[in-house]
C-alpha cells in the first residue's frame, strides 16, 4: 500500500506537466516537418539530427521519471543506494571524475576544446554557405522580376 | 593504558562509523541531485538549445 500510495504521489506531480509537454512535442515536431523547405543535403542532415536529439531528450525524460518513481516503488524494502546499479552508477561518476581530473585530464580538455572549435567552425562555414545560397537566389528572383 | 581506554576506543568507533555513514548518505544524495539536473539540462539543451539553434 505505501508502495502504491508513493507511486501515485510520485507520478501525480509530474504527469499534468508531462502531458502538456508531450502535446507541445507533438505540434512541434509536425510543425518542423512542414516548415522545412532547405535544400535536400541539408534537409537529411537537419532530419537525421531531429531523430538523434528526440533520443536524447528522451532519454532525459525517462531518466527524471525513473528517478522520481524508483524510490518510491521500492517502499520500505531497502534504500535504493544499497541497489548494485547504484554502486555502478557511482562508480562510473568516480571514474569519470578521476579521467577528467586526474593525471592526463588536461589533455582531454584540449581534445575536447579542439573538437568543439572544429564542430563550431563547421556549423558556422555550413550557416554561411546557405545565406549565401538564399542570397544568390534572391538575386535570380530579383532579376527575373526586371 | 587506563580505566577507559576501552570504552574511549569504543565511542571513537562508533563516532567513525556514524560519520562514515552520514558521508556515504550524503555523497549518495548530491549524486542523486546530480544526476536529476542532468537529466533536466539534457532535456532542455537538447530540445531548445540544440534544436533551435541549427534548424
Amino acid at each position: 500500500m505505501d508502495c502504491y500510495n508513493g507511486f501515485v504521489t510520485a507520478f501525480c506531480g509530474w504527469l499534468p506537466p508531462l502531458c502538456c509537454y508531450l502535446l507541445h512535442c507533438l505540434q512541434l515536431r509536425s510543425a518542423i516537418m512542414l516548415t522545412d523547405t532547405a535544400p535536400h543535403c541539408c534537409c537529411c542532415c537537419c532530419h537525421r539530427f531531429v531523430i538523434k536529439v528526440a533520443l536524447l531528450e528522451a532519454a532525459g525524460w525517462l531518466a527524471i521519471v525513473f528517478l522520481e518513481l524508483y524510490p518510491h516503488l521500492m517502499g520500505g524494502a531497502g534504500s535504493m543506494y544499497e541497489t548494485g546499479w547504484w554502486k555502478a552508477t557511482a562508480a562510473v561518476w568516480e571514474a569519470l571524475v578521476l579521467l577528467l581530473f586526474g593525471a592526463g585530464g588536461l589533455l582531454l580538455w584540449v581534445a575536447f576544446g579542439a573538437a568543439a572549435l572544429l564542430g563550431w567552425r563547421r556549423v558556422r562555414r555550413r550557416q554561411q554557405d546557405k545565406k549565401a545560397v538564399l542570397t544568390s537566389r534572391l538575386g535570380d528572383i530579383r532579376d527575373l522580376d526586371v | 593504558v587506563g580505566p577507559a581506554r576501552s570504552s574511549s576506543a569504543e565511542r571513537l568507533q562508533l563516532a567513525w562509523s556514524q560519520a562514515r555513514s552520514q558521508f556515504g548518505k550524503d555523497y549518495n544524495d548530491r549524486l542523486f541531485t546530480g544526476l536529476l539536473v542532468a537529466a533536466v539540462a539534457a532535456i532542455v539543451i537538447f530540445r531548445c538549445g540544440v534544436l533551435h539553434g541549427l534548424l
